[in-house]
């Protein structure tokens, strides 16, 4: 029995033995002839057992040799180029028998120019038998490579898809190595990285742990620079194109910059978990020491942002959450957060944020350079929390909630001309994106209560005081009118205000109404204690009634257009002890426009206004059913219909009263006033507390009040007055309300009896008449501050002269300063005479700069007289030192001196 | 020869060009005045307010004109400056009140006195809102009227606009030198010290 381990034998023996092989006949022949040809067989087996091993031996041997040179290596990889896909070269190559090879100048880049390139100085590969025939490599070593990536999303973005092609690897070791990966004009280089590889396989993954120096740098000033270290382990498993992975990664940066925003400091570490469906980072840690944002003189430092989460990316559905995020930024504080949201085409997301410890200094300080400059020195105080809730597709229906409350907030700004403190209030705004994200609805809810406001000189403690504002509108920032909106207002329950408007590139429009506003409460709080410091008096101001208003302000082309209505219902006004008005109603319709601008096509013919007042008490005024019509309109004033009312028993009336330019400072009014038998005993009464008997009668057809002050242009005003007339000419005056008034005139007199003007002023008795003038006359801060008195008797009006002893030694006091004639007129003969006939009186006073001069006007003889005496005897009243001037406050003590002495001899007597 | 006669031609006309206007401005005697006025509103014990007596008719008048509030006789200045005009008497008066009112907020160091010759707020972080709105009311009333004073010194005297600042200059010598030890000045380079 013959074995046969060719399976050809095995097949061929058992056809010999087939049933008709066995017949008789057949059977020798057969047999001789099978022997034959298995010899014949058997012999070629044999050598062609012999020739594979001879063939290997003889293959390995050429291969080994060939492994040798760098030649043949090279040219081998140039023809293997197509198959790879990658360009080899070596410098230098040897490969010991125990399968150890050592390259030297290793290079391999990709074909097509899309791959990453590799660059090593010093390769060695370690492998054995078992290796060889597994197509696997046992360990690995790189010494100094560099790798070459390109990413992103252009044309030359590396195909890393050959890295499935690479075989196993047992252990890859790489000391000293660099890598280039460039994006775009950005490149980001390790250096000094180090890595070791275990376990490698394209289809079952592998465990790696590495560790870099991190240079980015870019091209131009915009781009990312920065410079830290990473390192990471990584443990995969399964095949590279569904990867599953586990492993930490931690970068470090000391500083980086993108543009004109620079960090420092700043730390990434996370453990990552990544599988064929997803990546969770958990937890991711990001830390920043400080981030400086610069830009138009701007510059922005905040330090100690921290935030940690749990981050998940779903590859399948591109759904990514961020969950239990907690973060501490400044200003903020610390928040919590969570995201939901997938990268998909309609992107939907969900978000959420809390941060219980809102601190406003702190915020405000981190956005203040992003404020316009005048906004930058404010301060903003206080402390709140935020809420904030979010969901929808980012391109359109989204809806956002923000809930801000806030305590013991306040502001000031950088002069600290204006502050608030103390101020409690929250802020509830909610978005609403439309379907296609063009136009985002928006609903406002402020509520403020408490809190201090000072505001230039005026402070005001709102204690208990509340202000709401609820506003609704749309945001459409692609439209011309990109915000319109509308809301409601209660201030401090004075009212019920409304406004609505719309504002866009080329015009806006903002309208405002508000209806049953309370005189009392808006006076009470908005104004009485602030009167109460500055016009103490003002404060005490009792006012009711209501007022409702309508203003529809539109602006266009640099131009503000006021449009509206103002109208005052019953309103009681009564300042105790000066006047009181009872049952005041105004209707007035406006329509003007700021800046100033000849009236066009824009404006037309307002309304007519009506001013009524049922009654109007000052003093002894009595005022009555008074209706006032006017229109403003066209930035004007114009009165349509005289204002006519009985006045100290006389006649007021004021006609023609225009105001031009009404928002200007330059505004100015015209008027005319007449006054017609005004009994000026009653005006004196009334004014100065003393009766005076006289009339008095203007015509001044021309007033003019511009830049706070008035003039009269043309007229008269002319008083009877001690048998005599008195004329007023040139009346100005300004700032009558305030402490530096001044108010000033010509006045010219005749025909002034002097007995009656001696009897009320107590000079002493003088009879005669006078004429004279004041000129020039100006009263400052109430004071007199100029004047040029000239007074003459007037001697054709045959009247008896006289002028008592009394007289004249209140003159020699006004002029002199001294009371010695008194001595010399009551002793000797003199005594016997109370009074004395004079010939002329001429006396001019001037007080210019303080300074009071007296002169008299009669000059005979080289002397100068006040009084002149009479013909046959009388007394002469002379000016010794002509130059003789004094201030005004000596004059004022003379004066006082002539009524104290006067007061006194009333007691002795 | 004919450039160099051009050149001395130009260089006469730029001299006869170069006329120096002097305007005599009497320093001394506006330091005086000034200092007169300082004392006046700072001086610790205010001036007593004159004794009302019902004279005459006459005086009654001039009283009414004058608000019933004669002020103090006031002596002429022993200077050739005339600081006593109505309305000087009158901003003397006001500033005297604001200056008492606004005194312990120089010795709280809130205000201090500037290089211009007015008051300024150094620092009213340590005031409540009500106080920093007392301290802005009086600072803005009294460099009102210490603007109204500079101006009406100037126009009473007849000196050109041009003085001003030197009016005001001199005003601040004052005002700093009558600030008491511990109060904020600003000297002249700008820089706030405490006196």
């Amino acid at each position: 029995m013959c074995t046969f381990r060719s399976p050809r034998l095995k097949r061929l023996a058992l056809f010999l033995n087939a049933p008709w092989y066995r017949l008789p006949s057949t059977n020798l022949l057969l047999q001789r002839l099978c022997n034959t040809i298995l010899k014949t067989v058997k012999r070629r087996l044999l050598l062609r057992v012999l020739a594979v091993p001879a063939f290997l031996l003889l293959f390995g041997a050429v291969i080994w040799l060939s492994l040798q040179s760098a030649f043949i290596v090279n040219r081998a990889a140039t023809l293997a180029a197509p198959i790879l896909g990658y360009r080899v070269r070596v410098e230098a190559i040897s490969f010991s028998p125990d399968l150890h090879a050592r390259i030297t100048g290793l290079a391999i880049t990709p074909l097509n120019d899309k791959g990453p390139s590799i660059s090593c100085v010093h390769a060695e590969v370690k492998g054995t038998l078992r290796n060889v025939i597994s197509a696997e490599v046992e360990k690995l070593v790189l010494t100094g490579p560099k790798f070459f990536f390109r990413l992103g999303a252009t044309g030359n973005k590396s195909d890393l898809s050959a890295l499935q092609n690479l075989p196993p690897v047992r252990l890859l070791l790489i000391e000293q190595g660099e890598a280039d990966i460039s994006y775009a004009t950005t490149h980001v280089k390790l250096t000094n990285l180090r890595a070791d590889v275990k376990n490698f396989s394209p289809q079952t993954g592998g465990s790696a742990r590495f560790a870099a120096v991190v240079e980015v740098s870019s091209q131009g000033d915009q781009g990312p620079v920065g410079h830290g270290r990473c390192e990471g382990k990584v443990d995969a498993t399964g095949p590279l194109n569904k990867p599953k992975a586990k492993g930490s990664v931690s970068l470090s940066v000391e500083s980086a910059s993108i543009g004109t925003t620079s960090v420092q400091n700043l730390s990434l570490s996370s453990v990552f978990d990544l599988d064929a469906t997803r990546i969770v980072l958990e937890p991711a840690t990001f830390n920043v020491g400080s981030l400086v944002m610069k830009g138009q003189g701007r510059t922005v430092n905040v330090e100690g942002y921290t935030l940690a989460a749990r981050v998940s990316y779903e590859l399948e559905s591109t759904g990514i959450a961020l969950d239990s995020v907690r973060g501490n930024v400044p200003g903020v504080g610390p928040f919590t957060a969570a995201f939901q949201g997938a990268l998909k085409s309609d992107a939907p997301w969900k978000a959420s944020l809390e941060a219980p410890s809102v601190n406003f200094t702190q915020f405000f300080s981190s956005v203040k350079p992003f404020l316009p400059e005048e906004y930058r020195a404010w301060s903003i105080q206080g402390a709140g929390a935020l809420e904030m809730t979010g969901e929808g597709p980012f391109d359109g229906g989204w809806k956002a909630d923000v809930k801000l409350t806030f305590r013991e907030g306040g502001f000031k700004s950088g002069d600290e001309s204006k502050a608030g403190q103390k101020i409690t209030g929250s802020v509830i705004l909610k978005l609403r994106s439309g379907p296609e994200g063009k136009k985002t609805r928006f609903d406002l809810a402020l509520d403020a209560s408490d809190g201090e406001l000072l505001w230039g000189n005026y402070y005001k403690n709102f204690k208990d005081q509340q202000v709401r504002v609820a506003s609704q509108g749309n945001y459409s920032p692609d439209e011309a009118s990109y915000l319109d909106g509308s809301g409601t207002l209660d201030l401090f329950g004075t009212g019920q205000y409304s406004f609505s408007g719309t504002i866009g590139t080329d015009e806006s429009v903002l309208k405002a109404s508000g209806k049953n506003l309370a005189h009392n409460r808006l006076f009470s709080i908005l104004l009485r204690d602030y009167l109460h410091v500055t016009y103490p008096l003002a404060s005490s101001l009792e006012i009711t009634g209501k007022t409702d208003f309508d203003i529809q302000a539109r602006v266009k082309e640099g131009r503000t257009f006021l449009e509206g209505r103002l109208q005052v219902y019953e309103t009681v006004l009564n300042l105790p002890g000066l006047f009181s008005v009872n049952g005041m109603t105004l209707s007035l319709p406006f329509d003007l426009v700021y800046p100033s601008a000849p009236a066009g096509a824009e404006s037309r013919e307002g309304g007519e206004a009506q001013l009524i007042i049922r009654k109007l008490q000052r003093g002894s005024i009595l005022v009555e059913d008074l209706t006032i019509p006017f229109i403003v309109s066209r930035n004007s004033l114009r009165l349509l219909k005289a204002i006519d009312l009985k006045l100290y028993g006389g006649e007021f009336h004021l006609s023609r009263l225009e105001g031009q330019d009404l928002l200007s400072a330059d505004r100015i009014f015209n008027l005319a006033l007449s006054l017609n038998h005004i009994d000026l005993a009653l005006l004196t009464e009334d004014v100065l507390g003393d009766r005076v008997t006289g009339t008095i009668n203007a015509d001044l057809p021309g007033v003019v009040f511009q830049s706070g002050g008035w003039r009269s242009t043309k007229g008269q005003l002319q008083a009877g007055i001690f048998g005599g007339v008195v004329e007023v000419h040139r009346l100005f005056g300004h700032d009558l309300f305030s402490e530096s008034r001044k108010i000033g005139c010509d006045i010219f007199f005749r025909d002034i009896d002097l007995e009656r003007v001696t009897r009320k002023i107590t000079l002493g008795k003088m009879t005669g008449i006078l004429k004279g003038s004041v000129a020039n006359l100006v009263i400052e801060y109430g004071q007199p501050a100029r004047f040029f008195l000239d007074v003459e008797s007037d001697p054709t009006k045959k009247v008896s002269q006289t002028i008592s002893v009394t007289a004249v030694e209140n003159l020699s006091i006004l002029g002199t300063g001294s009371s010695a004639v008194s001595s010399v007129l009551n002793s000797g003969f003199h005594k016997f005479f109370k009074e004395y006939p004079y010939s002329r009186i001429g006396i001019l006073c001037t007080l210019e700069n303080d300074t009071f001069s007296i002169r008299g006007k009669i000059h005979e003889e080289g002397k100068e007289y006040l009084v002149r005496r009479g013909w046959l005897r009388g007394i002469d009243v002379i000016i010794q030192n002509p130059d003789n001037s004094i201030s005004f406050g000596d004059m004022e003590e003379r004066i006082g001196r002539i009524f104290r002495a006067k007061k006194d001899s009333k007691k002795v007597s | 020869m004919k450039r160099l006669g051009r050149i001395s031609f130009f260089c006469l006309v730029m001299l006869a060009a170069c006329v120096t206007v002097n305007i005599y401005f009497p320093a001394a005697d506006v330091q005086k005045a000034a200092d007169k006025i300082v004392d006046d509103v700072t001086s610790p014990e205010p001036k007593a307010p004159p004794k009302p007596d019902s004279s005459g008719w006459l005086l009654k008048q001039f009283r009414v004109v004058r608000n019933l509030s004669f002020g103090p006789e006031c002596a002429h200045a022993q200077v050739n400056v005339n600081v006593s005009t109505p309305a000087i008497r009158a901003l003397k008066e006001s500033m005297r009140n604001d200056f008492h009112q606004l005194r312990p907020y120089y010795e709280k160091t809130v205000v201090g006195e500037n290089k211009n010759g007015f008051v300024e707020i150094k620092d009213s972080s340590g005031l409540d809102l009500r106080e920093q709105a007392e301290v802005k009311r009086l600072v803005d009333q009294i460099n009102k009227d210490r603007t109204s004073l500079y101006r009406e010194i100037q126009t009473a005297n007849n000196y050109p606009s041009e003085i001003l600042p030197q009016i005001q200059k001199i005003f601040a010598n004052s005002w700093r030198e009558k600030s008491q030890a511990g109060w904020w000045i600003q000297n002249d380079d700008g820089q706030w010290i405490k006196k």
